[in-house]
């Protein structure tokens, strides 16, 4: 039965991601890229974890960063 | 005691070549001498065209002679990162990938240096794509240590006096993390203030144009020329340029500073901390009030949320090249392109989200003081050439697009640079390098290394 919550855990964001490297460039590739991919996927749960009911405030929506005005 | 030429800063040499008593062609040549003498043994430079600087020296002289002076620049020589689009000239970002490409038009921010009287000494060395592989740039302190990245070779040519000013570009910590590993000053301003049509892009919604200078006031003359919006970029930020300096002198009190301990000093080395305490302690004794502000909740996700954007973006920009030429890449910027291949688009839209958030209460957590006050870096410049240091304290300013400087500040135990870095409110360098100036006066710490004053 598939995980319910996919990016409950690094552990699980990397096997994800491990998927889509091995599709990408072949398992062995993948394999050696293991060390980035759990530091990559202890960053995406590190963002994750900030959405825990999915909710932003609109004036965050990533128009993002560009064309800042002075306060 | 009268100064050498290359001991001039910006504003110093500038004054000469105006009052007609510093040749531009003079200055010129002792430099390029200079760099005859240093470049074998710092490895700074990528491209140096010598012909071109005399010439380009010998037509501003001209000019002085008919006064005929172009800019607050005149007859200045600077580097440029050799991620800077020069016309007719080299710009490689020191990788294979570029290593043929001759732009035929200069970057924007190269062509207001140009405007201004500026004149292109060359290209400084940059880490491959002013990504994270160490460049062959030594750090003139310590040549076992590192001189940090990306702006390696534009912070070791300022800290030995091979050029008074020259360009970087900060994307997660790279012009003010060598600014302090090199003992000098470095500059990333607002995100937007300065345009990139025509610098190589590593992460477009992050990427900022930087500038390595001596002073605080070399860093304010460098950004009056290069400020101002370009429609070319779509990051450019369209507010009118201030004067600069006539903001630093605004400063007409000693200023309120924001220390930030917290998440910095639980990184920093205890040499780091003691340092920014006594920092902290002469500015108060010079008039200052420092007082702790509190991190706001959001910064917990902003390193995250740097590293994820900037892995994707470079994975977009070298989408092409890295498709039939990924062998070509230094392992470490392979390694990000490839990271960043991987991210969903829903986890790197998060991450801007959060990043706007982060601005906002960054913002709102600067907004009682003149200036925030932390370490420029962990500890001093790492005895490792197989690393460029640790950027974490930069980051967060790199990320919320806010404004930041570092300033020396002293020197290790084991004789290394020493800086401290002040941030503040977007788009408001004028306030913020006043500050800078305040703090560089306080402290008085001007730094040469031993075997190259």
């Amino acid at each position: 039965m598939p995980d319910p919550t996919p990016y409950s855990s690094p552990e699980s964001i990397s096997q994800s991601l491990t998927a889509r490297a091995a599709a990408l460039w072949g398992q062995a590739h993948a394999d050696e890229l293991q060390d980035s991919i759990a530091t990559t996927s202890r960053l995406l749960h590190e963002i994750a974890r900030e959405f825990p009911d999915g909710y932003v405030e609109p004036a965050c929506y990533p128009t993002a960063i560009r064309n800042q005005e002075a306060p | 005691m009268t100064s050498a030429p290359y001991q001039l800063g910006v504003a110093g040499a500038a004054r000469g070549i105006r009052e007609g008593s510093l040749s531009p062609v003079s200055l010129a040549q002792a430099l390029l001498d200079r760099i005859d003498v240093l470049e074998p043994t710092l490895h700074a430079w990528v491209t140096i065209d010598r012909e071109q600087v005399l010439t380009d020296a010998r037509q501003r002289e001209d000019e002085v002679s008919r006064d005929q002076v172009r800019g607050p620049l005149h007859g200045i020589p600077v580097g440029l990162k050799d991620i800077f689009y020069t016309e007719g000239m080299l710009t490689s970002a020191c990788s294979r990938i570029l290593a043929d490409f001759v732009p035929d038009h200069d970057a924007a921010c190269v062509a207001k240096l140009k405007e201004a009287g500026a004149i292109v000494l060359g290209k400084a060395v940059t880490t491959e794509f002013a990504s994270s592989d160490p460049s062959p740039s030594r750090n003139a302190w310590n040549l076992a240590h590192t001189p940090g990245g990306s702006s390696s070779g534009s912070s070791v040519a300022v800290s030995t006096g091979m050029v008074a000013a020259a360009l970087g570009s900060q994307t997660g910590g790279s012009t003010c993390r060598p600014a302090a590993y090199n003992g000098i000053v470095g500059l990333k301003p607002t995100y937007g203030r300065i345009s990139r049509h025509g610098v190589v892009a590593l992460s477009w919604s992050l990427d900022t144009v930087g500038i390595l200078v001596r002073s605080v006031e070399d860093a304010a003359l460098m950004l009056q020329a290069m400020a101002g919006h370009d429609p070319r970029d779509g990051g450019s930020a369209a507010a009118p340029v201030p004067d600069y300096l006539a903001q630093m002198d605004a400063l007409d009190r000693p200023p309120r500073l924001g220390i930030l301990r917290g998440f910095f000093y639980d990184r920093s080395s205890e040499e780091i901390r003691k340092h920014t305490d006594s920092v902290a302690e002469l500015l108060v004794a010079a008039g200052a009030t420092v007082e702790e502000i509190p991190l706001p909740a959001s910064f917990a996700s902003a390193h995250a949320c740097q590293r994820i954007v900037s892995s994707v973006e470079a994975a977009a920009v070298h989408e092409e090249h890295f498709r039939t030429r990924a062998d070509e890449y230094g392992p470490r910027i392979r390694n990000s392109i490839e990271m960043g291949m991987l991210v969903p688009a829903v986890s790197y839209l998060q991450a801007q989200r959060l990043r706007r958030e982060f601005q906002q209460d960054m913002i709102a957590a600067l907004s009682s003081v003149d200036a925030a006050l932390l370490p420029s870096a962990p500890a001093p410049a790492p005895r490792d050439l197989n690393t460029t240091g640790d950027a974490v304290f930069q980051v967060p300013w790199t990320s919320s697009g806010l404004p930041s400087v570092s300033i020396p500040s002293g020197l290790s135990a084991d004789g290394l640079p020493l800086g401290v870095q002040l941030a503040g409110l977007p788009l408001q360098e004028g306030s913020l390098l006043g500050v800078a100036r305040w703090c560089e006066s306080a402290l008085d710490v001007n730094l040469w290394p031993p075997e190259y004053s």
